[in-house]
């Protein structure tokens, strides 16, 4: 029996609340580094607002449209999201900025591929997954071709290099072998063999390798490496319970790293003090409730895995990015989903909110 | 097997929800931890590390003179900082900053190197360098005020006012005496500044708060002072000597009008004197008084009533051994009355007069005098002086501490017990504090004559009093201290200086010195001149008395005090006659007097007669005091001074010879 539900309009307002916070609090932490570099404060804010508008249209869109024309799509998808990231990588081509190829350029705004294959990912492998079904449990048949075709997508985000998408992606690619029904065995021996690959990465690059050590004992050297966390931690200490209030925070005058992008977070604790951080923290919270709810209420597995890797895709990287901004997980180069700046990954976001809310209205009833 | 299938897959779900909540726990808990527990920690460090604190020289307060006049004020001047990490040009920068400043430019490089927000370039620079460095427009070099301490009259009561360190603290005097209260609070710029380093404007601006700075008004008069030094170099010059100090006092308040010693220095440029010549010698020094001391010797045997100035002592012809001491006068005398006794300054007969007093009896009043003790004025660096219990006299001390040998004593304390003979018996506690203001010069607290205690009875003072006025008289050691037209009460003092190397005392090295008050039947003036070691000439009488002399001539007048046989011409049909010419005489009243203008340009009226200068200048309202016959000399105010009703005139007068 299919039959039509109301839409999840509180996943809506959820979404609706962190896009809008997102929007506000842009303006707040890159109003002073606007103006000085670009000569206008509300530089990221209108184009945050424009990634917004692109980002709602988007969702519209995905919200009419039926979730089995994406299984079509699912390969195109997967083919296109690598070429991104290949061309991305072509010199000349990808827009080099703090020592990674992350981007392509188009006229003023740049395009972040890997954040689209984060999406484009999850489409995929909601449509591999579907299919394999029980034969899942089988190592060459079942394990091994997803866990392939991700680490190709992983190993070139990784080659940016953007060791937090790829770390995010590797636990979500896992998580979702997880619910599949993969043998625990092949997914735990898939990690003992990716630890000697993360622990050369990590030797081999300088600047990880310090960030572990600052993220193991950060109070060390708080000039140093451990800057950028130490300032996190007095961002947040400064706000206390209530905040110095909207805009009156001083750890986004260059003290904080990219106070609107990785550590938006720790400017909304400054300024919102614990309550407003506390409030963001439930928004996600009732994102990701919300979504595991419409993936328990499919049948359909195509459906419950898109809403699962979706639902994933915005809490786990903002349970992942706070955690980093917190100083509980080492730093990555992590956006908290609707809030942090960044276009790309509004936009993909909310195309994958616009999913979401068609499979709540999709939604089919035993 | 579908049915569990299904279930399976649910369960796998709910567990990685499970995971999930777990983490946002995790999340929140770390929160509370940060953002409760461990807030005020994380505050404090935030705070420091967005704010600059830097300690600046605060505004001072200004020390005045009793009329008002400015001694030491604070002026505001630039200091050059550097910003580090905005010069773009480490090297060019050190270069012409080390060029206009005089500094080292490898330290300076090393300063430009820091990338630190704020160092020091140099501070307090003065207005032309300032402006070199403004013209240059260097990025990262900027400007903040501070204040420098300037004394405008340079050495004019320069051990007195003190002057200060480069930190603004004061180092002696009455900086150093009232530094708390002269600094006020210290003062601390704060500027919010981001990570760059730049100031950022967030609330606090630095300088508008109060300052909380007092200012001093001190009772010494720039007059009075400028006279008392004027003189002090002119005599230490004129006699080749090591030193010398001069104190003027109000006798009946204890106010210090001024004070003065030898050698001095430029507060302004302090370190480049030695630092011997800050000393503040009037109120550290300590010497032994010599015959000055037979005044407080006269004060306790006429207040004991041990003797008579009349009494007759024999004094031994010039040479009287007691013990193993032979005591010598300066000219042989037989008997002298203790009124002669002092007039001639005999030790001989000032022994006898302390042999008859007793010990005991003359420490009493030794002590009650204020010797062997701080006199508590308020300045730092007071000294004691050395006076010994009786019972540790040795025989002959009573003898020589007669005339003021084997006793050490400080000019404050000197002139401080000569006041209370000139007070009628009180004496007073000395002091240069008149008030203190705040920074909109409103009163906050001020000085009132303190009495110690009562050292003599107002007859006894008055008979000393008359007896050191004969000391000034014709044939007196002291003729030489007293002005035309004025009683000198006073008493000379030549003390051999005691030899550290033999032992002994010197034969060659003396300190001579003056004291005395005037006018003597209504003193306004007590002053004391000392003159350590002078060459050629060794008598108080010749070196310190002509310069105790020429100080009173000039300050008296000054003070309002009218020379004797002066006239007092009154005027005004309208204007009552001021208090000044009550106090005068003889008054010659009936002096025509006109409806004059009420403020008039005072005339030449050199070598008119006395007939022609006052139909000059009567008529206008001014009260005329006259002195002398003939034609006139002297006039004050001078001519081309503007006057108005009410205004004392002095005309001098003498008959051409």
């Amino acid at each position: 029996m299919k039959g039509r539900k109301r839409l999840d309009f509180i996943l809506l307002f959820a979404v609706l609340a962190l896009v809008g916070i997102g929007i506000v609090m842009v303006y707040s932490t890159s109003a002073i580094l606007a103006g000085d570099r670009f000569g206008d404060p509300y530089y990221f804010l209108k184009r945050q607002a424009l990634y917004a508008a692109v980002g709602f249209v988007l969702m519209l869109v995905m919200m009419f449209l039926p979730h089995e024309t994406l299984k079509r799509v699912a390969y195109p998808i997967l083919i296109f999201s690598v070429l991104l990231l290949v061309v991305v990588l072509v010199p000349g081509i990808g827009h080099r900025s703090g020592g990674a190829m992350r981007w392509l350029k188009i006229q003023s705004f740049s395009f972040q591929p890997s954040e689209f294959a984060k999406l484009g990912l999850v489409i995929f492998l909601a449509y591999l997954l579907a299919k394999k079904e029980e034969k899942i449990r089988s190592f060459s048949f079942g394990f091994l071709p997803p866990v392939l075709l991700s680490g190709l997508v992983i190993a070139l985000v990784m080659k940016e290099p953007d060791f937090g998408a790829a770390f995010f992606l590797t636990v979500m690619v896992f998580l979702l072998l997880f619910v599949s029904g993969a043998r625990v065995i092949y997914i735990v021996g898939a990690f003992l063999i990716a630890i000697p690959v993360a622990y050369a990465l990590l030797m081999n690059v300088g600047y990880r390798y310090k960030r572990l050590m600052s993220f193991i004992r950060p109070w060390e050297d708080p000039g140093g490496t451990s800057f950028q966390i130490i300032q996190s931690f007095l961002s947040f200490g400064s706000g206390g319970l209530f905040g110095l209030g909207l805009g009156e925070g001083r750890q986004k005058l260059f003290f904080l790293p990219a106070p609107h992008t990785d550590f938006i977070f720790s400017v909304i604790g400054e300024e919102l003090g614990l309550l407003g951080a506390m409030v963001v923290v439930l928004l996600f919270f009732i994102v990701a409730l919300r979504g595991i709810q419409i993936a328990l209420s499919l049948e359909d597995r195509f459906g419950v895995y898109l809403a699962l890797g979706i639902t994933l895709m915005i809490s786990l990287q903002a349970a992942i990015n706070m955690g980093v901004v917190l100083g509980l997980l080492p730093t990555k180069g992590l956006t908290l989903p609707f809030v942090s700046y960044g276009g790309t990954s509004l936009i993909a976001n909310l195309a994958g909110v616009g999913i979401l809310l068609h499979l709540s209205t999709h939604a089919e009833r035993r | 097997m579908k049915q569990k299938s299904i279930n399976w897959f649910k369960v796998r779900i709910v567990f990685l929800s499970c995971l999930l909540f777990v983490c946002f726990v995790f999340v929140m808990g770390r929160m509370f931890q940060l953002q409760v527990l461990k807030k005020e920690q994380l505050y404090k460090l935030a705070a420091q590390q967005q704010h600059v604190q830097i300690p600046l020289v605060p505004k001072r307060g200004t020390v005045y003179d009793s009329n008002g006049d400015e001694l030491a004020a604070s002026i505001e001047v630039e200091s050059v900082y550097a910003d580090a990490r905005k010069v773009v040009d480490v090297e060019k920068t050190a270069r012409e900053l080390a060029s206009i400043l005089q500094i080292d430019r490898e330290e300076l490089r090393q300063k430009l190197k820091t990338h630190r927000p704020f160092e020091w370039v140099q501070r307090k620079v003065s207005s032309k360098e300032a402006e070199r460095i403004k013209a240059l427009q260097l990025p990262g070099v900027s400007f903040l005020k501070e204040n420098r301490r300037f004394y405008p009259n340079s050495q004019l009561a320069a051990h007195l006012v003190g002057f200060v360190g480069l930190d603004s603290k004061g180092l002696e005097g009455i900086e150093f005496q009232y530094d708390a209260l002269l600094n006020g609070e210290s003062h601390v710029w704060t500027a919010a500044r981001d990570a760059l380093g730049r100031e950022i404007a967030m609330g606090n601006v630095p300088f508008e708060k109060e300052d909380h700075y007092r200012n001093i008004v001190l009772t010494v008069d720039k007059a009075v002072q400028h006279i008392a030094e004027t003189e002090l170099d002119r005599g230490v010059e004129k006699w080749g000597a090591k030193g010398g100090m001069v104190i003027a006092m109000d006798p009946s308040t204890g106010k210090i009008l001024a004070m003065a010693s030898y050698p001095t220095f430029n507060p302004n440029q302090f370190i480049q004197y030695r630092s011997k010549s800050w000393r503040n010698g009037a109120i550290s020094d300590v010497f032994e008084p010599g015959s000055l001391f037979k005044v407080f010797l006269a004060a306790a045997a006429l207040e004991e009533q041990v003797v008579r100035p009349s009494d007759s002592f024999y004094c031994e012809n010039g040479s009287y051994t007691v013990y193993d001491r032979t005591i010598h006068d300066t000219s042989k005398h037989g008997w002298l009355t203790f009124q002669q006794i002092l007039k001639f300054s005999s030790n001989i007969g000032a022994s006898k007069v302390g042999e008859k007093m007793g010990r005991e009896r003359f420490y009493r009043y030794i002590a009650a005098f204020g010797f062997g003790e701080k006199t508590r004025i308020n300045l730092p660096g007071e000294g004691k002086g050395i006076v010994h219990h009786p019972r540790y006299w040795p025989p002959v001390a009573l003898d020589t501490i007669s005339f003021g040998q084997g006793i050490s004593v400080t000019g404050i304390q000197l002139v401080t017990a000569l006041s209370a003979i000139a007070n009628g018996g009180f004496l007073m506690r000395p002091y240069v504090v008149e008030k203190t203001l705040n920074e909109k010069g409103e009163v906050v607290q001020s000085f009132q004559p303190e009495t110690i205690r009562k050292v003599i009875s107002g007859a006894t003072a008055e008979k000393v009093t008359a007896l050191l006025k004969t000391t000034t008289e014709k044939g007196g050691t002291g003729e030489g201290a007293v002005p035309a037209g004025y009683d000198v009460a006073g008493k000379t003092g030549t003390a051999q200086k005691v030899d550290s190397l033999l032992g002994g005392y010197s034969e060659t090295r003396y300190t001579s010195s003056f004291m005395g008050f005037a006018p003597s039947d209504e003193p306004k003036l007590a002053l004391l001149v000392v003159i350590d070691e002078p060459q050629g000439g060794n008598y108080g009488g010749v070196v310190a008395a002509p310069i105790f002399k020429a100080i009173m001539e000039k300050v008296l007048p000054y003070l309002h005090v009218v020379p004797k046989g002066t006239m007092i011409v009154k005027n005004g049909l309208n204007s009552a006659p001021r208090k000044e010419a009550s106090e005068a005489q003889p008054v010659i009243d009936g002096i025509k007097v006109g409806k004059g203008a009420e403020t008039v340009v005072m005339p030449d009226l050199k070598g008119l007669s006395m007939r022609n200068a006052l139909s000059r200048i009567e008529g206008r309202g001014l009260i005329i005091k006259v002195s002398g016959n003939g034609k006139v000399v002297e006039q004050t105010p001078r001519p081309g001074t503007v006057v108005e009703r009410g205004d004392i005139c002095f005309l001098k007068f003498r008959s051409p010879s």
